[in-house]
Order: C-alpha cells, then structure tokens, then sequence
C-alpha cells in the first residue's frame, strides 16, 4: 500500500479538512462502512460534525490506535487519559461530541462522554439550555410531578 | 415538604428567563453549535439517564413530557441502571417492619448498604393494612424482584419500589379465602413484571393444595386479575425466586401431598411447570420445607438445607428439562449460631450470605465455601437500635436500584 492510500482526509460540516491515518478514523464504524462501500473518494464529508468537534474526536482515535496497535500502553494509563480528555471540557462541547461519537459510532467514546455528561450535569436547567430543551410543562403539571415525588426533591 | 415543591417551581421558573438570555449570549459565541430536541435521539437521552441515580432521574422527569414519556418507558426500565463494572460493590436491602396497631397497618422501613460500609442508609417506607397469615413464614411472604418489592397482604397486594418508597395497591385479588399466597416475577428482555397469586385453604399446614392461579401484570393495560390455567397440584411451602423470567418455589404435590417439587412459573408465557428428583434420601421431604429457602447460588436456582445446626445442603438446578441438580454439603463453625439463615449469595465471589439474628441484634457472615471458611462478619452500627424500634427484618442480598413505578 503506498503511503497516500493509508492516509484518508475528513471534512467537517465547515468545510475543514483533517488528514489522519485510516487506522485512526476507521474506529469510527460510520467511516469503516463508507470505505468499504467505495462509495467515498479519499475525502470523507461528515456534514453533522464542526471542524472544533472533530479536532477533538480525531485526538482520542489517534490515542485510541496507538494503543490498540502496539499495547505498549497499560489500560490503567489510558483510562487515566479519558478522565482527564473530558475533565475540562464544558457540557456544550461534550453534548456535541455525543452526538458526533453516536453519528461517527465509536461505542467506546460514546460511552465515555455519556458517562461524563451524567456526572456534571446536576440541573434541569443544564439540560434544558445544552440540549435546546423547550420545558412543556404547564406550573399546574410541574407541581403534580413534584407533589409526586417530593422524596426526589427534599434536598 | 410542599413549600419545598413550590420552590423548585418557583426557581425553576426564574430559570427560565436566566436561560433565555444565556441562550442569547451564546449565539453570539462562534464554536456553540445549538442542539435541536429533535435531533436528539431518544436512546441517547436513556444513554445519559441510566448513569444516574434514580433521585436524579425522578428530578429530571421534569425536564420535558418527552423525557417523561422517555424515562416511564420499558425501554428505559429496562436499561436501567448502568454496570459501571460487573465488580460493583454488592448491595443489601434490609426490610423492618413496624405495627401500627391504632390503623390495622404494618409499615415496612427501607434502608440499604453496599457491602463495603458499615452505615445502613435509610431509603424509603411504605404502608400495608395487617393481615397475616398464620401459615407463612414472614420470610416467605415478602418478595424482592429486581429492584420491586411484594408486599402479599392477603387479597390486597402491594408492590413498591424501595429505591423511590412509591407503591401501588392491585386491585383485590379474585377469591374469597383470605390465605393468599403471591409470587412476584419479571422479565427481564421487556422490563416486565408480573404478580402470580394463588389461594390456600386454612387447614393442614403443609398439605393444603393450591386454587385460584390467576396474574396481574403491572403496568399493563388489562387492569384487573387474569385467571389462568395450572395442571399441576401444588401447594406452595417455600419463598419464590425469580431468575431469567422464570419464577420458582418449593411445594408440595402428589395425592396425598407428601412429594416435593420445584414449581417453574414462566412470566411471559404464564405456564407452569415442576422439577423433581432432589432431595436424594431425605426420607421426610414434608417437615424438611421448614427449613429451606431458595436462594441463587452460582447463578442458579438452588434449595438452601438446614439439616443441623450448623450442616447445610445446597441443591442446585442444573438443567429443569432433564431434571438434573447439583448437590454441595458443608458445615459452618460459627460460636454464635442461634439462628443462622442462609440468604443468598453474592454473585460475583459466590460466597454464601447468612444471616444471624439473636434477640435485639442481627449480623451477616460471609461464607467462602472452597476455602470452607467465614471470610469476614458484617455488623451495622445503627443495627442494634433499629431492632430496638423494629419487631422484624428481612434481608434482601441483590438489591439494584429500580426506576419502576416513578
């Protein structure tokens, strides 16, 4: 194989372009299906994720390979690097990058930015303003389901 | 209690109008991408809410109706909770319950542990009316099925969750005799519980046959009892066990009813079946059932003997169609023995659970059986006071949060 053909470009909804290695963006199981269709050039067209979301799920697949191909890594050391990749991140970024790793299936960031959002997420609110969430409940059916479970609300 | 509602309320409004201008603020912000509700996919949304505990996601029912719908769904009961890791700490669920002789009711108290604290926190309470039947075991009576609790009160059948201390009263059972015998079950592919209720009559303790079969699902849309078949004669003498949606008791069967058998209880398909051939020479079966209780050991529906004092049989299930079972003896040393019960055991180290419970007090012990030793002594600081308060305790051994009935 020369060395163009293991190289794969993405290009996110802003039209930036990343150039990784297929090793690293064939963890995405959505970019794994493209190619082995042949349906795609060597340009790849991700039209749900920015160039700020993809940046960021291109680090953790190029840790993620690294890994898996020569296991010079202990897991102990790489679960350490997840806790501290979405440590810092705000819950914006890392609902988007939800969205991205369910759009780009990659299970195991998925799992991890959905684990990360249930631990910073406390508020209603938090959710209503990250994910755009209109509340729909008049006073009157609020104060029935909090009448319900008060038990959920006596702290 | 109320006010506090009415202050979430009030703050949550408030809220509102502080999101508004946040999401003003933000779309000025270039790398903010605004998220659409719809574009939010629905097993997303059970993604995130099954990592939290069920206090957070009861709050969050009031997030949208669509939530609401979402987190009341089998899809999401199912789901629930999330196995951080298959070596989560385990967890006990104690019962107490308490009289209240002025309103004819009992008051069963909640409270939980995970098996490396010595504090028993307090989860929830939930009240009965006070009919006992003087042919059960209290042991016997109440059920614990994936995070749901049966409370078999006679014609009145309670279920609760203990996690949320929210109960619903069934519709009165279909029969006019007041020895009830019920068996909780679920399903665990579809997030499905069903009650199984069965008549006795009053007379001969171990020899009364049982009539009436019937089966309410909870949550369903049929909101009443449904009568359904059963071929086989049985009266039922053990406490239930659910494994894999199949609901199982010891009972007694035959002519004269002086033979044993495992009932099997399908929870989907609502059929009955029975498992015979153990208890080997055991030459009087009958008068034996007052001292087994079926408990999942190795993960398999097993029969927990007390033949002495401190000798136990465990018999377990190997395959029901053949009728196949596995049989372990041992003896347990222990000073203090006064009534050593097996309760279950833990799954992931397949030590055996006992409960010792001396007048006032009660302690767990954890037997490792390939080592045949006791591998460590539970006792809880609060213990000695909630059996001051408390006449009774039941111990539970595989609790797991539920966000049923919410």
């Amino acid at each position: 194989m020369s060395k163009s053909e293991k190289k794969i470009v993405l290009k996110s909804l802003d039209n930036e372009a990343f150039e990784v290695e297929k090793a690293v963006a064939l963890q995405s199981q959505t970019i794994w299906v493209m190619c082995e269709d042949k349906c795609v050039g060597n340009e790849i067209p991700l039209e749900n994720v920015t160039g700020q979301i993809l940046a960021k799920v291109i680090d953790y697949c190029k840790k993620h390979a690294v890994v898996d191909g020569d296991g010079d890594e202990s897991s102990e050391e790489l679960k350490n690097w997840d806790t501290e990749f979405t440590k810092n991140m705000d819950q914006s970024t890392l609902f988007n990058m939800i969205l991205a790793a369910n759009y780009l299936n990659i299970k195991s960031l998925l799992n991890l930015t959905c684990q990360a959002v249930a631990d910073k997420t406390k508020t209603i609110d938090e959710f209503h303003t990250f994910l755009n969430i209109e509340n729909n409940f008049t006073p009157e059916e609020e104060a029935q389901i909090c009448q319900e479970n008060l038990w959920a609300f006596d702290d | 209690m109320l006010s506090k509602a009415r202050n979430v309320i009030r703050t949550r409004h408030r809220n509102k109008r502080r999101k508004i201008e946040n999401e003003s603020r933000a779309k000025t912000s270039e790398t903010r991408r605004d998220i659409d509700e719809d574009l939010v996919p629905q097993d997303l949304v059970i993604e995130i809410l099954r990592r939290l505990p069920v206090k957070s996601v009861a709050r969050f029912l009031l997030v949208s109706k669509l939530w609401a719908t979402i987190i009341r769904s089998r899809e999401f009961i199912r789901s629930f909770p999330f196995q951080r890791s298959l070596i989560q700490p385990y967890r006990l669920l104690l019962a107490f319950k308490d009289l209240d002789n002025q309103n004819l009711r009992q008051i069963w108290n909640f409270f939980s542990s995970s098996s490396t604290s010595e504090r028993l926190s307090y989860l929830s309470l939930t009240a009965c009316s006070n009919i006992t039947s003087p042919y059960s075991r209290v042991n016997d009576v109440l059920h614990y099925v994936n995070g749901l609790i049966n409370l078999g009160c006679g014609r009145q059948q309670i279920i609760c969750n203990p996690s949320t201390g929210k109960s619903t009263t069934l519709p009165k059972v279909r029969t006019r005799r007041n020895f009830i015998r019920s068996f909780l079950g679920s399903d665990p592919l579809d997030a499905q519980y069903n009650v199984l209720c069965m008549s006795q009559k009053m007379y001969g303790k171990w020899r009364s046959q049982s009539f009436e079969h019937q089966v309410f699902t909870l949550g369903g849309v049929d909101k009443s009892w449904r009568m359904i078949e059963c071929n086989i004669l049985h009266g039922p003498v053990t406490n239930g066990l659910c494994i894999d949606g199949v609901v199982y008791y010891g009972a007694l069967t035959g002519m004269s009813k002086n033979e044993c058998c495992l009932v099997r209880f399908n929870v989907r398909s609502e059929k009955f079946g029975q498992v015979v051939g153990f208890l080997g020479d055991h030459d009087t079966p009958p008068s034996l059932f007052s001292h087994i209780s079926l408990i999942r050991y190795k993960g398999k529906v097993t029969l927990a003997i007390q033949i002495g004092i401190t000798r136990f049989e465990l018999w377990a299930l190997e395959d029901a169609e053949k009728h196949e079972w596995s049989k372990v003896c041992f003896s347990v040393h222990h000073l203090l023995h006064p009534s050593l019960r097996i309760r279950g055991d833990i799954t992931h180290t397949d030590e055996i659970v006992f409960v010792v419970n001396p007048p006032g007090h009660f302690y767990f012990l954890y037997y490792d059986h390939q080592k045949n030793i006791i591998v460590k002594s539970r006792e809880y600081n609060s213990g000695k006071e909630l059996m001051r308060r408390f006449s009774l305790m039941v111990p539970f051994t595989d609790y797991v949060e539920s966000v049923m009935l919410l």
